[in-house]
């Protein structure tokens, strides 16, 4: 580094420590003290409930005939392909606001500057990946009872040199947007191409060389598990070099990014900290689009209006959905694996409530232009309708697209055998009520807007318990309203599966009334709502 | 017999705690009238504005808009805002939001139209089909008034519109509404913009800390004794 760089850092350095009260160094200490105490609590007792759990083994014989090598290697990566998502809009180098105009704008070679910070999200990126293969020899531990040292570095070693690896390749992607935009582009097909092969069952029960990082991180681990995979050291190694060579990469293009993007980046991070303390997602995600938008552009479209008023609402909500297609693939994706979950395994309370719930994360997918009008409730004083109303319309094109989805898959899901020819009519006309009562419990969570400063006070005063339970409470509040609507109808008729006809035809319709009911009520309070302070 | 007013304004007041935001406040304004509110910052210009759009709940008092309570949805059709920051929806674009305005209102088969004179006026065209991130803050403004006169009317109010507008922007709205004036809908503005609003108010109301300290025909106001104490002219 040279002379002025460093007597630059230096003495920031130096100002920093001596602003920096013993209090806060207190704080840090404490903080980073509790989570360390609190990882290591929570590991030895998942570790002893595991290993002294009834059902311990059932699970080694799918992990040792090559669920480990899937599971680890869609996992890997999946973390992977956040990691390089996350470097699209953040990544491993971020400046302050004040650095980027203080710092980067002086005469100092700008190169020596980013590798401080570099080096530093090398350091996370590592750590992060050894944390995660903690967890994961905890419980391989735990379940499989092998020899602890060599499964203790495999899934330690593997997955932090994968750590590192994202990091480097993170810092790629963020001094270059044209490789952002690649990867913005490309990792939703990644991401349906992995899971397919994962349900599938098409990727190798063993790791191959050409498995790519992701599988390579894994190969030791399955071998150090008492897997069988003879090639572990070559994948080893490949990992290894690999990992130097994009390290190296990323050391010397330490220069190549532009003042205008980390300056951006610098401008997200204020907000990303505030809504982080706030504990505020829907700003982290608003944040995200924002930063991602910018890359991507904006999707040219036009809609022609339709004549009638009272369809404003949806064709504006149709415009929305239609720029952002993204949301009905996802919308797709978790309400098509609910609707399969259920029709895999009709008896069963938990999937059920599972699939609930994945199903709730669909629906709140397509509800983003109410969450938007929620946002900023002034907006809708230009429109002639009441909150409530406008709720209301707001939810009408989520329950049309989530209908056609239910159709869809319901449809598929007889054609592949898994819902008896019987059941089929029932399926379909539960598509419309099933689809609402899921759109209005997101509406119910979504017309609330924002958790305000009121709403975060109020859990500050609760105490350390009351307080985090509070904020649960509120985030959870849309998954429970599903919940409700939903479950109990589903387990009236669980109840009556394996009874004689004329039960089950009770039975639905009871599970039907009991929808209509939920369904009316959920409707009653919507359009009793007002807009959030 | 008289006009009924389009607004009124019976003993509104508005107070956080022992903060007084908005004293009692009685006001009228007719059709084909415009007020304007002046005052210096914090005088209770805005707080009064949102107590009229139904924004803000008064502590006490009532506002009626053509006869009708705030809580009647006619109210609602009555009444268009532009409020002292631009507030639009990030994934519609400027001719999308004159389009969603107009059809909520009913508006049919003349909102084409409509809709291109407006971004004609304002010098939008070229740029109706950005979303708002693409647009400057004055951009922005301009697509906040076009949508609050694209619908039909009775009462407009507007805090400090012409702030982040250029002159030819400004001479433009100044002209519509002047149109709407004539065409019998009232207007209520809150402006620091003396010269704006010269020409197109007939009545001034001056506020200082939420209190009405002055009362009457513009210029009679604006040359008068209290907005020479306050330093207003």
């Amino acid at each position: 580094m040279s002379q002025a760089s460093a007597a630059t850092l230096g003495y920031l350095r130096r100002r920093r420590r001596v602003h920096r009260s013993p209090q806060q160094r207190s704080d840090r200490f404490t903080g980073l003290y509790t989570v360390g105490l609190y990882t290591a609590i929570g590991a030895w007792v998942s570790f002893q409930t595991l290993r002294q759990s009834p059902a311990r083994g059932g699970s080694a014989i799918w992990l040792a005939g090559g669920g480990l090598a899937r599971a680890g290697t869609v996992a890997l990566l999946l973390g992977l392909l956040a990691a390089l998502r996350y470097a699209t809009w953040q990544g491993p180098v971020v400046f302050s606001a004040p650095e980027v105009h203080f710092l980067l704008g002086a005469p100092l070679p700008r190169a020596e500057l980013v590798r401080v910070r570099l080096g530093r999200g090398l350091l996370v990126g590592a750590g992060v990946g050894a944390a995660f293969g903690l967890c994961a020899f905890v419980l391989l531990e735990a379940e499989l009872g092998v020899a602890a040292w060599p499964l203790l570095a495999a899934a330690v070693l593997g997955p932090a040199a994968l750590g590192l690896l994202a990091a480097a390749l993170g810092w790629l992607v963020e001094s270059s947007p044209t490789t952002a935009r690649v990867l913005l582009r490309a990792s939703p097909l990644v991401l349906v191409v992995a899971v397919a092969g994962w349900l599938g069952g098409a990727l190798a029960a063993e790791v191959d060389p050409w498995s790519g990082p992701w599988g390579w991180a894994v190969g030791p681990l399955v071998a150090a598990a008492g897997g069988h995979d003879p090639g572990w050291p070559v994948q080893a190694a490949l990992l290894v070099v690999l990992t130097v060579a994009t390290v190296f990469a990323a050391w010397l293009g330490a220069g190549s990014v532009s003042l205008e993007e980390l300056e951006r980046r610098a401008g997200t991070r204020v907000g990303l900290d505030a809504s982080i303390f706030m504990a505020d997602p829907r700003g982290m995600a608003l944040l995200r689009r924002q930063a991602v938008g910018g890359l991507l552009g904006v999707r040219r479209l036009r809609l022609r209006h339709p004549r009638h008023r009272w369809l404003a609402i949806p064709w504006r909500d149709t415009l929305s959905l239609l720029r952002t297609p993204g949301r009905v693939g996802w919308a797709l994706v978790l309400c098509g694996t609910s609707v399969l979950t259920v029709a895999v395994a009709p008896d069963r309370k938990l999937l059920a409530a599972g699939a609930v719930v994945v199903a709730y994360l669909g629906a709140a997918q397509l509800l983003e232009p109410l969450r938007g009008e929620a946002d900023q409730p002034d907006a809708s004083r230009q429109l002639p309708w009441r909150w409530g109303d406008l709720m209301l319309l707001h939810t009408a094109t989520p329950i049309l697209i989530l209908t056609v989805i239910g159709l869809g898959v319901t449809v598929a899901a007889a054609w592949l055998g898994l819902l008896p020819a019987s059941t089929l009519g029932v399926a379909l006309a539960a598509c419309l009520p099933v689809a609402a009562a899921l759109v209005w419990s997101a509406a119910i969570a979504g017309q609330r807007g924002r958790l305000g400063l009121d709403q975060f006070m109020a859990a500050s005063a609760m105490g350390e318990l009351g307080g985090p339970l509070h904020l649960v409470r509120w985030f959870a509040t849309g998954p429970l309203v599903a919940l409700v609507a939903l479950l109990v109808p589903v387990l009236v008729l669980q109840g009556a599966a394996r009874h004689p006809a004329p039960r089950l035809h009770a039975a639905t319709t009871n599970a039907a009334s009991l929808l209509v009911t939920a369904l009316a009520v959920q409707g009653a309070w919507l359009r009793s709502r007002h807009p959030p302070d | 017999m008289a006009k009924p007013p389009v607004l009124q304004l019976r003993g509104v007041a508005k107070t956080y705690g022992a903060l007084v935001a908005v004293d009692p406040l009685d006001l009228e304004v007719q059709p084909g009238e415009c007020v304007a509110l002046i005052g210096h910052n914090g005088s209770g210009k805005t707080t009064t504005l949102r107590l009229v759009a139904g924004l803000l709940e008064p502590t006490q008092g009532e506002v009626t808009i053509a006869g009708d309570s705030l809580r009647h949805d006619r109210s609602r059709a009555a009444l268009s805002f532009v409020p002292d920051s631009p507030l639009l929806y990030p994934d519609l674009s400027v001719r999308e939001h004159l389009e969603l305005v107009g059809l909520a209102h009913g508006i049919g088969d003349r909102l084409v139209g409509r809709v291109a004179q407006l971004l004609e006026l304002f010098d939008l065209t070229a740029r109706a089909d950005f979303l708002p991130g693409q647009l400057s803050r004055g951009m922005r403004q301009k697509t906040q008034l076009a949508c609050a006169l694209v619908r039909p009317f009775k009462l407009i109010l507007l805090d400090e519109p012409v702030v982040g507008l250029d002159p030819p922007s400004q001479q433009a709205l100044h002209r519509v509404l002047l149109a709407a004036k004539q065409d019998g809908a009232a207007i209520l503005l809150s402006t620091h913009q003396f010269g704006f609003a010269a020409g197109l108010a007939d009545r001034a109301v001056m506020l200082h800390e939420g209190r009405m300290v002055a009362e009457g025909a513009w210029r009679s106001v604006i040359d008068g004794a209290e907005a020479g104490r306050l330093g207003l002219r």
